[in-house]
């Protein structure tokens, strides 16, 4: 598995990745090679969602015009 | 006095209904008297029965008869009222009973309100014709994006709303906020104005609206200014503007439509813990998935260990054993065999060679002279007078003593 490939990946499409992985792992004969792939497969996806929701950090701000110029600043200010 | 079939003579006779149902196709066929707006003041107003109402319109030179049936009368949120200036939108018809033509009214607004309400119509149909509420201009809504921008007053319940909101569903959620006037003179173009301005910055999606109010008080997003600052901006906009029942063109123009501020930050931001949850279950299907393939191939071991081999490995060799033994008697037997050919050869020779041999010959009445060493004498060269003699004969041998050579 390529790891740029993973870093590019939307959290919605990781999700749904596990999600076929999990399905195919319960419906599916597979074997343990491949079950031990998926896997690992598995567990970084989870891995990959895990630190997409941990990407934004918690900030309120707003943005203003003062004279032109553009300022940002705390929202209560 | 003239008959009046003479009069009519060659012509088409109509009937009072049949000229009153023409009268009404001709009515229901023109375009421009259907789905019309007319102003007026109310009088004789009648709920008959709290279901149709009937009722004129009139203004200070004319009058209009007109029902409003249960079905649209049901839609109204005001109670009509003898007096009262309405705005209704409805098609001319005509009530072939009484030969009366009349307005079917399918709408009603107060005056007021009304032209409000017009100009609201107007703008929609304007940009509607513009293609700026068309879906393929919806940007779908990001799942989950980096920064959240707000476009509403900095004041309003709606902020507080929608940063509460935001928070709680993802409480690491970055947001931006553009504050604006949302109501009175010029807020339509402050709305428009930040808009643009957070629509420059890194944002994935954009909340534009306030909380509830009167139709006054919502209308800039009512406004064309505003409406197309939303359709122009990059980010997908959810609009979000006063209550559910309030709908407004910037509801029409915006990738999404929010029925309040609160219900808006619930689409712009996952909650965070539902997908934590979700991860989770997914985290344990596959340690139970793999749990379960490494179960079962260990089960596979446990029966290859259990059979025969494996679990009584001496019985496995005694299998073996007792093939050697047969392989074994079987070389044996071919050995003895090779062996009683080869001594049976050698009986045979031997009984050829005593046939050819000096006893057959002596059993004949011949017999063999040997000297003292026992040496055969078959000559009487070098015997002399005295020599001792063996003869042998078929049954035994004598000793003797020569007397005599002769030649």
């Amino acid at each position: 598995m390529k790891e740029e490939e993973m870093t590019g990946k939307k959290f919605e499409e990781a999700m749904k990745e596990l999600e076929e992985i999990n399905n195919r792992l319960e419906r599916e004969k597979v074997s343990l090679e491949e079950t031990l792939e998926l896997y690992e497969r598995g567990m970084k996806l989870i891995q990959h969602c895990t630190d997409k929701l941990e990407e934004a950090d918690a900030e309120i701000k707003k943005i203003i015009k003062k004279q032109g110029e553009e300022v940002r600043c705390d929202i209560e200010g | 006095m003239k008959d009046s079939s003479e009069i009519t003579a060659g012509m088409d006779i109509y009937s009072v209904s049949s000229l009153n149902r023409y009268v009404e196709s001709l009515l229901k066929r023109e375009p421009t008297l259907r789905d019309v707006w007319v102003k007026g003041e109310i009088s004789n107003f009648t709920h008959y029965n709290q279901r149709h109402m009937y009722f004129s319109l009139k203004d200070e030179n004319s009058e209009l008869s007109c029902a409003m049936f249960e079905n649209a009368n049901k839609q109204l949120d005001f109670r009509p009222s003898e007096g009262q200036e309405v705005l209704c939108r409805g098609d001319v018809g005509l009530y072939v009973p009484r030969g009366r033509y009349q307005f079917v009214v399918q709408e009603m607004i107060p005056e007021g309100i009304g032209k409000l309400y017009l100009a609201y119509e107007k703008l929609k149909k304007k940009l509607d014709e513009e293609d700026l509420f068309s879906p393929e201009h919806k940007k779908p809504i990001p799942f989950l994006p980096h920064r959240v921008g707000v476009v509403t007053s900095q004041d309003g319940a709606a902020l507080r709303d929608i940063i509460n909101v935001l928070t709680r569903r993802f409480p690491n959620v970055n947001i931006l906020v553009s504050p604006t006037s949302v109501q009175g003179e010029g807020s339509a173009e402050s709305i428009a104005q930040a808009i643009k301005l957070i629509d420059a910055e890194d944002i994935d999606v954009l909340i534009v609206g306030r909380g509830g109010g009167s139709i006054e008080d919502l209308w800039s997003f009512n406004e064309e200014v505003v409406a197309r600052a939303i359709f122009h901006a990059k980010t997908p906009v959810i609009s979000a503007v006063g209550h559910e029942t309030d709908v407004l063109i910037s509801d029409f123009v915006a990738d999404k439509r929010a029925p309040t501020p609160s219900a808006a930050a619930e689409l712009a931001v996952p909650d965070k813990f539902e997908l934590i949850n979700k991860l989770d279950g997914e985290r344990n299907r596959l340690l139970s998935s793999l749990k379960n393939a490494v179960h079962e191939q260990r089960n596979r071991l446990e029966s290859i260990r259990n059979s025969l081999v494996f679990s009584q490995p001496e019985r496995f060799l005694e299998e073996y054993e007792q093939r050697l033994d047969e392989y074994r008697y079987c070389l044996h037997d071919s050995v003895r065999r090779v062996i009683e050919g080869l001594e049976h050869r050698l009986e045979v020779q031997r009984e050829r060679l005593r046939a050819l041999g000096p006893v057959t010959t002596m059993e004949r009445g011949y017999s063999v002279v040997l000297d003292i060493d026992g040496q055969i004498i078959d000559s009487v060269d070098g015997l002399s007078i005295d020599d001792l003699l063996e003869i042998k004969m078929k049954d035994g041998s004598v000793m003797t003593k020569v007397k005599e050579v002769k030649r």
